[in-house]
This record gives C-alpha cells, sequence and structure tokens, in this order.
C-alpha cells in the first residue's frame, strides 16, 4: 500500500487530494499547521489518516513529521509539497520579511522535506517527489514577481533532482494547475503593506481588494486530486503536469512567446 | 551620454562591459565587494568611471552606493546586476548556509539592489534594469539545482517587474550567458562540503585528480574542479 505525505492537506487542492487518496484507500499522513482542519478525514480513515502538526518553515517540525509517518506507516513513498501561498505585491513594495517567510514556506520548506525524505527513498530505491508549483512559474504577471520568483526556483531545483535521484529510482514531478475553485485567492493570500502609487494600474488590480476571481476559477480539484492520483501511479509520468484548460493554454503560449523571442 | 551601475565589474562580464561602456564613451558606477581591481578602470578614465564599494548582501550598503552613484552623475540609466556565482552540489547535499548565501547574492541583493534604484528611474521616468542571469534558468544539471533555482527566480520575478515598470517608461532585460571565458568555474564558484556518494556518478564526481581540458581553460581556479564538469 503507497503511503503519501501532502503537505498543506487542511484545504484546497491539499485537502482535495488527501481525501481522494484515502478513498483510494491508501495511507496518507495530513500535515497541517492547524491539525484541526484535517479531524474530519481521520475521523473517517482512523487507520489510514495520521494527522501531522507541521509548519513546513520549522526545520524541528520537518523533521519530526517525517519521522512520524515513517513510524507509523514504514515508509513515506510519495511527498506532496503542496503547502504554499500567494503574495501580491510590485517588486518594488515589498518588505524584506515578507519575503522572506514567502520563500521560507513555497521554497526553502519544500527542500527542507525533499532532504528528510530522501535518504529513505534512496535506500528502497523507489519514492515519487511531487512539487505543487504554479503556472505562474512560466508566466510573470504584475503583483506576483516573488510569488513567480518561489515556484520557478522551485521548478529549477526540481529539475536539477529529477536529474539526479533517476538513476536511484526516484521520481520528481512538477505540477502546475491553473486557477482551481480552492482558497488560494481568498485566505491563502498575502500582500504587501507597502503599497505605491505607480503601480495602481499594474500591481494594484491584483491586489486582493481589486481581485475577482476567487470563488470563479474554472479548475475543479477533486478532478486535479484524480489526475494526480492516476499520474504518480503510471508508469509514464510526465516530469510537469500542467492541471486545468486554463494552464495549457497559457503556458503553450507563454513558452510559444520564448521560442518567437530567440 | 547615459550612465551605468554595474555589480562586481572587477572581473568577468562585469568587467568586460564597464571596459565597453566607459570606451564608448559613457558613464559608470563600477561597483565590487573588493575595489582594489577598479583602480586601473578609475585611473583610465577619471571623469567617467566612478568606483564605489558594494557587496550586494549588505542593505545599508547598497543604499549608500545607489545614493552615491546618483549624486556624482545625477541619476542612473541602466543598472546592470552582474553580482553572481555558481554552486555545485547535489540537492540533498545543499547546506543552509550556503544555500543561503547563494539565494542571497544572486536573487535577494539583485532585487534589493533593483528597489534601491527604482524610485530614481520612475522620477525620471527612464532607465534599463538588466538582470544578468543563465541559460542555467532554463536548463538544469545534475548539481545545478540551487544555481538554477536562483537564477530561475530572478527570471521569474523580471517577467513581472518588466510589467509593473513598463508603462513608467522603464526596461527589464534578463540576460543569458552560455559558457564564457571568465573566472566562473575558478574563483566564482561554491562546491559543498557535504558529499554523498549516491550522487557521485550523476554529478560525474571522481576522486581522480585529472584535469579535464575544461578545466585547463578557466586557468588555476579551475584546476580545483577535478570533474570537469560544464557549469552554467
Amino acid at each position: 500500500m503507497t503511503t503519501w505525505f501532502i503537505t498543506g492537506a487542511s484545504s484546497g487542492l491539499g485537502a482535495a487530494l488527501a481525501r481522494a487518496v484515502l478513498d483510494h484507500g491508501d495511507n496518507a499522513a495530513l500535515t497541517a499547521r492547524n491539525t484541526g482542519h484535517v479531524q474530519g478525514l481521520v475521523g473517517k480513515y482512523p487507520d489510514s489518516a495520521l494527522p501531522l502538526r507541521l509548519d513546513v518553515t520549522d526545520h524541528g517540525q520537518v523533521v519530526d513529521a517525517v519521522s512520524a509517518a515513517t513510524e507509523r506507516f514504514g515508509a513515506v513513498d510519495v511527498l506532496v509539497n503542496n503547502a504554499g501561498h500567494g503574495f501580491r505585491a510590485a517588486v518594488e513594495e515589498a518588505a524584506v520579511d515578507e519575503v522572506d517567510e514567502l520563500f521560507a514556506t513555497n521554497f526553502f520548506g519544500p527542500v527542507d522535506l525533499i532532504k528528510q525524505v530522501l535518504p529513505q527513498m534512496r535506500a528502497r530505491r523507489s519514492g515519487t517527489i511531487v512539487n505543487v508549483s504554479s503556472i505562474g512559474a512560466p508566466r510573470s504577471n504584475p503583483a506576483s514577481g516573488y510569488y513567480t520568483a518561489t515556484k520557478a526556483a522551485l521548478e529549477g531545483m526540481s529539475d536539477a533532482l529529477n536529474r539526479e535521484v533517476a538513476p536511484l529510482g526516484i521520481r520528481v514531478m512538477v505540477l502546475e494547475p491553473g486557477a482551481f475553485r480552492t482558497d488560494f485567492a481568498g485566505r491563502s493570500l498575502t500582500q504587501s503593506h507597502t503599497v505605491i502609487d505607480d503601480y495602481a494600474g499594474t500591481a494594484g488590480k491584483r491586489r486582493k481588494e481589486n481581485d475577482r476571481v476567487h470563488g470563479t476559477q474554472p479548475g475543479d480539484p477533486d478532478r486535479a486530486a484524480q489526475a494526480i492520483i492516476t499520474t504518480v501511479e503510471g508508469e509514464q509520468a510526465p516530469f510537469r503536469l500542467l492541471l486545468g484548460t486554463d494552464a495549457i493554454r497559457i503556458v503553450r503560449d507563454e513558452l510559444q512567446g520564448r521560442i518567437d523571442e530567440i | 551620454m547615459t550612465t551605468w551601475l554595474i555589480t562586481e565589474a572587477s572581473s568577468g562580464l562585469g568587467r568586460a562591459l564597464a571596459e565597453h561602456v566607459l570606451a564608448a564613451g559613457h558613464q559608470v558606477v563600477a561597483t565590487a565587494r573588493n575595489t582594489s581591481a577598479l583602480d586601473d578602470l578609475q585611473a583610465a578614465y577619471p571623469q567617467t568611471a566612478m568606483v564605489a564599494p558594494l557587496d550586494v548582501t549588505d542593505p545599508p550598503c547598497i543604499g549608500a552606493a545607489v545614493t552615491a552613484a546618483e549624486e556624482h552623475f545625477s541619476g542612473i540609466d541602466v543598472l546592470v546586476n552582474n553580482a553572481g556565482y555558481g554552486y555545485t552540489v547535489a540537492d540533498e547535499e545543499g547546506e543552509d548556509e550556503a544555500v543561503a548565501r547563494l539565494f542571497a547574492t544572486s536573487f535577494f541583493g539583485p532585487v534589493a539592489v533593483i528597489k534601491a534604484t527604482l524610485p530614481g528611474m520612475r522620477r525620471r521616468g527612464a532607465g534599463l534594469i538588466v538582470n544578468i542571469s543563465s541559460v542555467g534558468a532554463r536548463i538544469t544539471i545534475p548539481g545545478g539545482g540551487y544555481y538554477s533555482a536562483a537564477k530561475a527566480a530572478l527570471e521569474g520575478l523580471s517577467g513581472s517587474l518588466r510589467k509593473e515598470v513598463e508603462p513608467l517608461g522603464l526596461r527589464v532585460m534578463v540576460v543569458e550567458p552560455g559558457s564564457f571565458r571568465t573566472d566562473f568555474r575558478g574563483r566564482s564558484a561554491d562546491r559543498s562540503r557535504v558529499r554523498i556518494g549516491a550522487y557521485d556518478q550523476a554529478l560525474g564526481r571522481t576522486d581522480a585528480p585529472v584535469l579535464r581540458p575544461a578545466a585547463r581553460r578557466t586557468g588555476q581556479g579551475g584546476g580545483r574542479d577535478r570533474a570537469g564538469r560544464r557549469e552554467q
């Protein structure tokens, strides 16, 4: 039986994936900063679901969570680095501490988790690491410079990692979701305290109070979860998995634009 | 005549760029952590070259250098974020302190310099920001994960920045050099002290003290790279 370790399992894509994995009959370590939010699933699957309190920016908690999941289920077969959040600010508007927090959550935390699961995956010569990125990695928007930077960093690192661990029997995948009906544009989105008037027409339009996409995104998280399970179980997983029809259109346009520029 | 501010203009691409810009009759604020390597430029172009000490990982230092440059030449027209170096290590071998230093120099430092330069450029409604990235931002090799991450981060941020400042009359460019005859694989390279044998093959590491052709190319610094890897 496959054991999944899913960060940020309390809401959005992480919660949908957690539910789908458990419905599928697999084991899942469900991590969240507040495990109260995953208790419903744990109540339904007391034997196969393990709630773990985890703030991915806390190294001690990362170590403890991976070892608790490994002890309970014998192994972590699939790590899903899903925890993360958006941040809206023109490049000039962001404060150092805001950017540090974003990088800690979206990049350095996932890297820490990867480093914690790799020794056991190498020992077994098997395992899958799934890093949830975004179409924001290939495509930059106003106000999303720092978010894009964290996701592009995660993808760049994942690409090298994939080449380093493939010979050791370990797979690495990057997910690039488009817009899904999750809490991404709601609770999961932060923005800079500083606002500079010159950016009102660009970054300002994408600040939370002006963003109208919340609740109307085209993507269904449950369908994304099924696609992730099918892909992870499949023999021929792509390195990058685009999720959502908008993602396919946007990324294709972006990459074509880059080729044309060369 | 335009005024350029070039970070780490003491060697490699930054130095070559500073020399060419000065020779073309423009003004250059040449910065480096160690400015002694820039004394000859200052002497050759006493009117149009200005040398300023700048460690991009030191925020107060950034503000001081940008202010001095703006006062001396009445504004910066072109900012070139050139400071950076390579770091070759399997992802699992990465050391927190070394990774933090890499990101401080290759991502957070350039961002801080951009933020310090933007108010002046916005006031004048003109300016060009050039971020030196690498083909490594797009093409990743074993051992290059953190380096690629930092460069991809810089490119991702640059893409947003471009859309934010174009309406204000400012331009943003990313430069992606391939392999150049600079000190990149010598003095500008960092390697991890942690070594996990399982990655030796993927990273092309060997203990045999053989100098491959690629290592000779870079001069004395490159001699330390016994694996003869290609780095970006």
